[in-house]
C-alpha cells in the first residue's frame, strides 16, 4: 500500500552508485592518510611541536628507521627513500612509561615472602592493550602484588608489538609493600605426599608479618635465612629464587602509602646498602628531608579522593604533593593510586598546577620513569638511537583536554583514533558577518558539520585541535554563484531535466586547485543553455564520497531570456505553467490520497474497483501531422527551391521523410517537438560526417521557420502544412485502478520536477537578461506576478534601478567583469551595488578558473569595494541568494564546517589562506 | 579420586591384560565386498574389499581374491572407513582432574569407568580409540591410557602401555599465571634435586657393591650416580617425571592462550623432551602460531574450532576458524572432540565436515580425525587406516561419513563386530520397532494406492537405515 507521494529520481542513486567506488579510490589518493604509509623500515614524522631531551623543538622533524629514532631536530632534511607524516598541530612526546598500576592480577601463592614469582609470567604477550595506547602509555611496570610482603620480581614491557619485542626487562625488581595489606597473611598449609606417620599433615604455618613493626624484621630474617648457606635446610624455591635475585643486584621496589613506610623503606635500602626506589602517594613535603640525604628515586602517584575525609589522617583530599619542591633524586609520576597505568595523564593533569612551566611534567612521565624502572637506553626519550615509541598528542598532553591522537611502539602504528571526527578549529578572529567577529574564540567541528561556535565550546574525547591562535581569521568556504567546474564532454544544456551532479566526475586536480584556493562551494550550470532553461547543482568542490559533495541535486532553476520586454516571458510562461498543471496533478492525487487513507483509518470500505479501466478519449488537433511545402534559401544555394516533406507525431516524437525533391537514397527524418520548436536530425544511409539537422518553430497553426544545416552550411527554409492527414487524433488514456482502490500517483516528471521546486519556493529562479527594461519585465513577472525567489545574472542595465531590486529583493549575480567603462568613465557594479544595498554575489562562468575568484573579489576591493562586503558577496549573500544557506555560507552552529583559515582578514594586504576545511575534512595544499 | 597405584600392582595388571587380549577369541577370516572404501591413507576404492584375518587387515583392493573360508560381509552402497581415533578425552574417567595441582604419581587406568555412556556413545559415533587423559585443570597430571570403548573392564580395553603425561601451562582454576609457572618450575626443580640425592646415594651403592671406595665429591657422584638410577629405586612421586625426562613417556603440554605457548616451548627445551611433546591447543592460540610452527610440534586444536573475539572499541566481533589458519601456516594438526560444547561438535566427523567447508581439502580433514592422531599416539604402524597390517577397526556408514544423514551402521574393532545398530537398544528406544514397522507398511500401502511421491520419499528415508538391518537378520 503506497502511503507517502513518491517522487524517486532513479538517475542519482544510479550514478551514486556508480561513482562512489571510484571516488573513494581517487580521495583516499588526495587525503592521503597515515595509516596506509606503514612503512617497516621507517618514516618521518614533522610535527608542530616535539619534546626531545634538549628541549621542546617547533615544527621539527623525526627520522624514524627499523624502529629506532634516526635523527630529531628542526633542520633536517627528510630522506627521500621514506614516506613522511604530518601533524602540523600535534605534539609529540616519547610513549608515556607507567611506573605503577596493575595491568595484572597480583599473584595467587599465599607466601608472605617469595621472589618466585614473576610479574613477566602474567604478562599477555599477545594481548590488546589498544585501550591503554589509547592513553598514551607504552611501557608499563607490571608488579607481582603488592599485597604480599615480598610479591616476586617485577618487570617492564612495552603494551605493543611482537610478543618477543614487548618484554623489555623480564626481571627488572624485587617487589617489597610496606602496606596494611601485607600484615597478618594467610597461614600456609603444606600437605605432603604420600602422608605417613614420619610425614604428617602438620597444621598450617603462621606467617609474618603481623604488625607495622614486624615488616622490616620478617623481610630481614627471610632475606637472612635465604642468603644463609645452609645446607641442612633443604629446598625452598621461593627463599632460594630470592638468594638468586638478591645476588645478580636487582634494585627493590619499595611500595608505601604513609610517609612512616617511606622513611622504613629508606632505612631498609640504606642498611642492606641496596639500589632501589620508593612508590608511594604520601605528602612529600613532610619527608622530604629524611628522604632527601638518601636522594631515593621517587614514583609518586596521587590520591584519589573517594567520599569525606572525616578524622582519617589518611584520607587527604585529591591530588598531587607539591613536586616543584627541591629534592635531590629522580621523581616520576605514576598513576593515581588505585588506578590502572591508562589514568597516567591524569597525573601530569593534577601536577601542572605546581609548574612554572607545566612541561616538567612531561619528562615526569617519560624520560625519568624510564631511568628509574632502567629501561631509560630504549624508551622514555625522543633522541637519535632510542625505540621509536612516540605519541602525538592533540595539545600538551598535561592540559586537560589533550588526547593521543596516534601511538606509535618501535616505530609501527599501534593505535590511532578512528572513531573521533571532532576537529576544534582555535582561531584569533571568526568571522561570523560585517558586523559580529568573535576574538580568541573556537569551532568544534563534528562529523563534518560545525556543532558549536564560541569563546570556549565542548571538547569531545580525542578531539583534534587546530589551533591558529595567534593570528588566525577564519572565515566561511567562499561560493562560486555561477561556475562549470568539472563538466567535461557535452557542455550544453538539454533543459530542467538536466542534473548537472550525474555528470560530476572524481574530484581531479582541478577541483584541487579550486579549493585550495578558498571556493568551497559552486553553484553548477551548464556551458550553453540551450532552451531557455536549465537547472544548476550545487556541489561542494572536494569531498571523499559523491554525498559530501552534493549539497543540491537541484539548487536553481536557470533561465536565459533576451529579446523584446513584450513577447520576452513567452517560453518562461509556458513552462512554469506546465509545472503548475504538473503540480495540480499530484495534488490531486495527494488530496485523493488523503481521503483514501482517511477511509482506511475510519475502517470504511474502499469500493473494490468495479471500473477496472477508465477510457477517455480526446480529440486534440495534431500541429504536425502531415504534408509540408516549403521553399528552401540561402547558404550555397544560388535560387529557391521548393520542396515536400511527410512528417509524423506521435506523443512527442517526429518522423518522416522527404518527399519532393526526389531524394535517390534512403534517408529518415527523425526528431522532437517541445512545444513550439523543432529538433530533428535527416538520418541518411550515405557516408556523411554527420546526419542533416532541421531546426524550427512553429510560428502559427501549420506554419514553420527554421534552418537547415548540412556539412557546415544552413538553408533557411519556411514551409506549411498542406494537407493535414489525420486532422485528429484520440489519446486512449486507460487509467487503471489499484486492487485495493487506493489511486495510482502520476508520473514523476523530470522535466517537470525542477519547476515544481520552483514554484513551492524552496529554490530561486536565476535568470540571465540584460537591458532595464528587460529586467524590470522579469521582475515584474518573477516578483509580482508569481512571487518566486528571484535572482539576476549578470544584469547590464541594474545599475539605473539598484532600488527596484532592493525593494523587490532580487539579488544579483555580478558579472564576471570587475569593472565597466560606461561613456568613458569607470563603473565599478560590487561596490556601487553592494553600497545601494543590493544582494550581490561572485561568479567565475568558468570552470577551474574558479581558483580566480578570491583574486577578482580582492580586485574590487582595490577598487573600492569594502573588504567585509567582498566577503560578505562570497559567503553569506551568496548562500542565502541561492537558498543554500541552511548548509553553507557561515559560520554556525548546523552549517557544514566549510572553513577558511587565513592569517588576517582575506582583503587585507599580507593575508595569507593558510588551511581549508571542506566539510571539516583538511584540504592538502 | 583416583587409586594410588604401587608398582608392583602395576606390574600384575599389565600381566592381566594380556592375558585377557590373548583370551578372546580369534575372529578368524572377513571379507568385507563392495564397499566403497575410504582408506585415508590413499584415494578412495570403489567396489573394493578388504580381507580380515585374525583381527589384521591382510589385503585392501578391488581384486582381492576371497578365501572360500571367509565369512563374507557384503556392504553394497555402504561405505568402510576406518575406525576414529578420539586422541584427547577425560569422559571416560569419574572426574576431570585430581584436586592437587600436581600428580605425576596416578593413572588414569585407575578412574576409567567402562559403564560410563560415553564409550558406548563412542561406538556409536564410530571412534574405536580413545586416549582417555586428564584434563587441562592442573600444573602436572598423571599418566593416560589408550583405551578401545569395548570391554567390561579397564585390562580389557587398554591397548597397550600408557602413553602420555599431562602438563599445562595455562592456570589451574583458582591459580594465577604466576603461580602455575613458579609450580611447574618447581616440579622439575624438585626432581633434578631428587635425582641428585638419589644418583648420589646409587652411585656409593654400586661402588660399595663393588667393592670400591667412593672416590669423588658429593657433586661429582650426583652427576655421575644419575645413569645408574633403576626405576625401583625412585618414590611414586617422581618415577613417572623421570620416565618423561628420559623419552619413555609422552608429554602432552596444554596451552589454553596464546600467551602459555611461550613458557611450555621454554619447559620443553629445558627437559630436552620436545621429541616427545605434543601441543593441546587453546582457542587464541593462533595467534602464536609463528612460535608453534618454528617449534615444529604436533598440535591437537580445540574441539571449539571458532575464536571470538570483541574489538574493544567497536564491539565488533570477529570470528576465526583455526583450522584454517594451521592449514594455511603449514601446521600438521590432529582435532579433538569437543567435550563440553553442543551436541554435533562431539561428533569428530562432523569436526572435519567443518574443515571441508571452510575449505581446507577432504584428505587433510579424514587425516586429523583418524590417521594423523593414531600417529601422534605412537599407534600408526596399528592404526587410523584401512592398510594391510593395521588392525581391522572398522566402521560401516550408510553414505559418506561427513554427511550428516549418513549414520554408522556397523563397527568392527580388530575384526570383531562391536556394535550394531540394529540391535542398539537406545536407538531402539528412541525409534520404537512396531512404530517404524508400521510406517513401512503405511508406506507400502501409499505406494499402492495413491501417487502422493512427496510423502513416500521422505517415509523411505526415515526407513532406510531398518530396512538395511532386516536384511542383515535375515541373512
Amino acid at each position: 500500500m503506497m502511503t507517502v507521494p513518491m517522487r524517486p529520481d532513479p538517475m542519482r542513486t544510479v550514478a551514486e552508485m556508480r561513482l562512489l567506488p571510484v571516488l573513494t579510490l581517487l580521495s583516499s589518493i588526495f587525503f592521503c592518510t597515515p595509516l596506509a604509509a606503514q612503512p617497516s623500515e621507517g618514516f618521518v614524522l614533522v610535527a608542530g611541536r616535539v619534546h626531545t631531551p634538549a628541549g621542546v623543538l617547533e615544527d621539527a622533524t623525526i627520522v624514524i628507521r627499523d624502529g629506532k629514532v634516526v635523527a630529531v631536530g628542526t633542520d633536517i632534511e627528510a630522506p627521500l627513500d621514506l614516506q613522511v607524516l604530518r601533524f602540523p598541530d600535534g605534539v609529540v612526546t616519547a610513549g608515556l612509561v607507567a611506573a605503577a598500576g596493575d595491568l595484572i592480577s597480583p599473584r595467587t601463592g599465599k607466601e608472605s615472602v617469595s621472589a618466585d614469582y614473576l610479574a613477566v609470567d602474567a604478562f599477555d604477550r599477545y594481548g590488546d592493550f589498544r585501550q591503554l595506547l589509547a592513553s598514551g602509555v607504552t611501557t608499563v611496570h607490571l608488579s607481582p602484588g603488592t599485597h604480599r610482603l615480598l610479591s616476586g620480581q617485577g618487570a617492564v614491557v612495552k603494551v605493543a608489538g611482537t610478543p618477543q619485542e614487548r618484554i623489555l626487562r623480564s626481571r627488572s625488581d624485587l617487589s617489597i609493600a610496606l602496606t596494611d595489606t601485607v600484615d597478618n597473611p594467610a597461614p600456609l598449609l603444606e600437605i605432603p605426599f604420600p602422608a605417613s606417620a614420619d610425614t604428617p599433615i602438620l597444621p598450617p604455618t603462621r606467617q609474618r608479618p603481623t604488625s607495622r613493626i614486624g615488616r622490616l624484621l620478617a623481610l630481614g630474617e627471610e632475606l637472612d635465612r635465604a642468603l644463609a648457606d645452609d645446607p641442612s635446610a633443604g629446598r625452598d624455591r621461593h627463599l632460594d629464587a630470592l638468594a638468586v635475585a638478591w645476588n645478580s643486584g636487582l634494585p627493590l621496589r619499595i611500595v608505601a602509602d604513609h610517609a612512616a613506610d617511606l622513611i622504613a623503606g629508606v632505612s631498609l635500602l640504606r642498611g642492606r646498602d641496596r639500589r632501589g626506589y620508593l612508590v608511594g602517594v604520601a605528602d612529600l613535603v613532610e619527608v622530604r628531608e629524611s628522604l632527601a640525604t638518601a636522594s631515593v628515586p621517587l614514583v609518586v602517584r596521587p590520591r584519589r579522593g573517594g567520599g569525606d575525609i572525616g578524622f582519617s589522617l589518611d584520607r587527604l583530599p585529591e591530588g598531587v604533593p607539591d613536586l616543584s619542591v627541591d629534592y635531590p633524586g629522580l621523581v616520576a609520576l605514576g598513576p593515581p593510586a588505585a588506578s590502572g597505568p591508562g589514568a597516567l595523564r591524569w597525573s601530569a593533569v593534577l601536577a601542572a598546577s605546581h609548574f612554572d612551566d607545566p612541561n616538567r611534567t612531561i619528562e615526569m612521565m617519560t624520560s625519568v620513569p624510564a631511568e628509574i624502572l632502567g629501561v631509560a637506553d630504549r624508551v622514555g626519550s625522543i633522541s637519535p638511537g632510542k625505540d621509536a615509541d612516540l605519541v602525538v598528542w592533540t595539545d600538551e598532553p598535561w592540559k586537560l583536554v589533550a588526547q593521543p591522537r596516534e601511538v606509535f611502539v618501535s616505530g609501527r602504528l599501534a593505535w590511532r583514533d578512528d572513531a573521533s571526527s571532532a576537529t576544534i578549529v582555535r582561531a584569533r578572529t571568526i568571522w561570523i558577518g560585517p558586523d559580529e567577529r568573535i576574538t580568541d574564540g573556537e569551532i568544534l567541528v563534528e562529523n563534518g558539520r560545525i556543532t558549536a561556535v564560541g569563546h570556549s565550546v565542548p571538547h569531545p574525547p580525542r578531539a583534534r585541535v587546530i589551533d591558529a591562535s595567534r593570528d588566525g581569521f577564519v572565515t566561511p568556504g567562499f561560493i562560486d554563484a555561477n561556475g562549470h567546474l568539472g563538466l567535461r564532454g557535452d557542455q550544453t544544456s538539454v533543459g530542467t531535466t538536466d542534473r548537472l551532479t550525474n555528470a560530476l566526475g572524481v574530484p581531479d586536480v582541478q577541483e584541487a586547485m579550486v579549493a585550495s584556493s578558498g571556493v568551497t562551494t559552486v553553484l553548477l550550470t551548464p556551458h550553453r543553455i540551450s532552451r531557455g532553461a536549465t537547472t544548476s547543482a550545487a556541489i561542494k568542490t572536494m569531498g571523499q564520497a559523491r554525498s559530501d559533495r552534493v549539497l543540491r541535486d537541484v539548487a536553481a532553476v536557470v533561465f536565459e531570456v533576451s529579446g523584446h520586454p513584450k513577447s520576452l516571458m513567452g517560453g518562461v510562461e509556458s513552462l512554469l505553467g506546465k509545472g503548475r498543471k504538473y503540480i495540480e496533478s499530484w495534488k490531486k492525487y495527494e488530496k485523493a490520497l488523503e481521503e483514501y487513507e482517511k477511509k482506511i483509518a475510519a475502517g470504511e470500505k474502499v469500493e473494490e474497483s468495479t471500473v477496472e479501466e477508465e477510457v477517455t478519449t480526446e480529440s486534440t488537433v495534431d500541429p504536425i501531422t502531415g504534408i509540408w511545402s516549403g521553399t528552401i534559401d540561402g547558404g550555397p544555394l544560388p535560387e529557391p527551391q521548393d520542396g515536400k516533406m511527410s512528417l509524423r507525431l506521435t506523443g512527442s516524437m517526429i518522423e518522416g521523410r522527404v518527399i519532393e525533391p526526389d531524394v535517390p537514397i534512403d534517408h529518415r527524418i527523425v526528431g522532437t517537438l517541445d512545444g513550439t520548436s523543432i529538433e530533428a536530425v535527416i538520418e541518411v544511409d550515405a557516408d556523411l560526417p554527420e546526419p542533416p539537422t532541421i531546426k524550427a518553430e512553429l510560428t502559427g497553426e501549420d506554419q514553420m521557420v527554421g534552418t537547415i544545416s548540412v556539412m557546415g552550411f544552413s538553408v533557411e527554409f519556411t514551409a506549411s502544412r498542406t494537407s493535414k492527414e489525420a486532422v485528429e487524433f484520440k489519446v486512449e488514456r486507460r487509467r487503471k485502478k489499484s486492487k485495493d482502490g487506493s489511486p495510482t500517483p502520476p508520473d514523476v516528471d523530470p522535466t517537470l520536477e525542477p519547476i515544481r521546486m520552483l514554484l513551492e519556493g524552496k529554490i530561486p529562479a536565476v535568470v540571465r537578461v540584460s537591458g532595464t527594461l528587460q529586467i524590470e519585465r522579469v521582475i515584474a513577472y518573477f516578483r509580482d506576478k508569481e512571487k518566486l525567489h528571484l535572482v539576476i545574472i549578470d544584469g547590464k542595465g541594474v545599475r539605473l534601478i539598484p532600488e527596484k531590486m532592493v525593494e523587490k529583493e532580487v539579488g544579483l549575480v555580478l558579472p564576471v567583469a570587475v569593472r565597466e567603462m560606461i561613456r568613458g568613465e569607470e563603473y565599478i557594479p560590487s561596490d556601487h551595488l553592494s553600497r545601494a544595498g543590493v544582494s550581490v554575489a561572485f561568479q567565475s562562468n568558468a570552470g577551474d578558473a574558479a581558483r580566480n575568484l578570491p583574486m577578482r573579489a580582492r580586485e574590487a576591493v582595490e577598487r573600492g569595494l569594502s573588504p567585509d562586503a567582498a566577503l560578505e558577496a562570497l559567503t553569506r549573500s551568496a548562500a542565502r541568494l541561492m537558498r543554500i544557506d541552511d548548509r553553507v555560507g557561515s559560520i554556525e552552529a548546523g552549517r557544514d564546517a566549510d572553513l577558511l583559515i587565513f592569517d588576517g582578514h582575506p582583503f587585507e594586504s599580507g593575508s595569507r589562506l593558510e588551511r581549508v576545511l571542506i566539510n571539516g575534512e583538511e584540504v592538502s595544499r | 579420586m583416583l587409586k594410588i597405584l604401587t608398582w608392583s600392582s602395576f606390574l600384575l595388571v599389565a600381566v592381566v591384560v594380556t592375558a585377557s587380549l590373548a583370551a578372546a577369541p580369534p575372529p578368524g577370516k572377513l571379507a568385507f565386498t563392495n564397499a566403497r572404501i575410504i582408506p585415508v591413507s590413499g584415494p578412495p576404492i570403489s567396489g573394493g574389499t578388504i580381507l580380515v584375518e585374525n583381527g589384521i587387515i591382510s589385503a585392501v583392493g578391488t581384486d582381492v581374491e576371497i578365501p572360500y573360508d571367509a565369512l563374507e560381509v557384503d556392504c553394497t552402497d555402504k561405505v568402510l572407513f576406518p575406525g576414529i581415533v578420539d586422541v584427547h578425552d577425560w569422559r571416560g574417567l569419574d572426574i576431570r582432574n585430581e584436586n592437587l595441582p600436581v600428580t605425576p604419581f596416578v593413572d588414569v587406568f585407575d578412574a576409567i569407568d567402562p559403564s560410563r555412556v560415553f564409550f558406548e556413545d563412542s561406538l556409536r559415533n564410530g571412534v574405536t580409540t580413545v586416549h582417555i587423559i586428564p584434563g587441562d585443570n592442573l600444573v602436572v597430571g598423571g599418566l593416560s591410557r589408550v583405551v578401545r570403548p569395548i570391554g567390561i573392564t579397564p585390562y580389557e580395553m587398554s591397548v597397550g602401555d600408557s602413553i602420555a603425561i599431562k602438563i599445562s601451562t595455562t592456570p589451574k582454576s583458582g591459580y594465577g599465571r604466576m603461580q602455575q609457572l613458579s609450580e611447574l618450575r618447581e616440579v622439575f626443580a624438585d626432581l633434578d634435586d631428587y635425582l641428585g640425592k638419589v644418583a648420589e646415594a646409587r652411585y656409593e651403592e654400586v661402588r660399595k657393591e663393588k667393592d670400591e671406595v667412593v672416590d669423588v665429591p658429593p657433586d661429582q657422584a650426583r652427576i655421575l650416580g644419575r645413569e645408574l638410577i633403576r626405576d625401583e629405586d625412585l618414590d611414586d612421586k617422581h618415577r613417572n617425571l623421570k620416565r618423561l625426562i628420559d623419552g619413555r613417556l609422552r608429554c602432552w603440554v596444554y596451552c589454553g592462550e596464546a600467551t602459555d605457548v611461550a613458557p611450555a616451548l621454554t619447559l620443553l627445551a629445558e627437559q630436552g623432551i620436545e621429541k616427545n611433546a605434543v601441543l593441546v591447543l587453546g582457542p587464541s592460540t593462533f595467534k602464536a602460531i609463528e612460535e608453534i610452527k618454528k617449534s615444529g610440534l604436533s598440535v591437537i586444536l580445540p574441539g571449539d574450532l571458532v575464536h571470538r573475539e570483541r574489538d574493544p572499541f567497536t564491539g565488533e566481533v570477529t570470528e576465526t576458524f583455526l583450522p584454517k589458519k594451521f592449514y594455511d601456516a603449514g601446521i600438521d594438526f590432529v582435532l579433538q572432540p569437543s567435550q563440553t560444547g553442543a551436541m554435533t561438535e562431539r561428533l569428530l566427523t562432523y569436526q572435519a565436515a567443518r574443515l571441508v567447508r571452510e575449505g581446507i581439502p577432504r584428505a587433510t580433514a579424514l587425516k586429523a580425525i583418524c590417521q594423523r592422531p593414531a600417529e601422534l599416539l605412537g599407534l600408526g604402524d596399528r592404526l587410523g587406516s584401512i592398510t594391510e597390517g593395521r588392525a581391522a577397526n572398522l566402521v560401516m556408514y550408510g553414505g559418506d561419513p561427513l554427511d550428516f544423514n549418513s549414520w554408522v551402521e556397523k563397527v568392527w574393532i580388530d575384526g570383531v563386530l562391536a556394535y550394531d545398530r540394529d540391535k542398539d537398544p537406545r536407538i531402539q528406544e528412541l525409534f520404537p520397532e512396531p512404530e517404524a514397522a508400521g510406517e513401512e507398511a503405511e508406506s507400502k500401502e501409499a505406494e499402492e494406492s495413491a501417487d502422493d511421491d512427496s510423502g513416500e520419499e521422505a517415509d523411505s528415508d526415515d526407513d532406510g537405515s531398518d530396512e538395511a538391518g532386516s536384511d542383515e537378520d535375515g541373512r
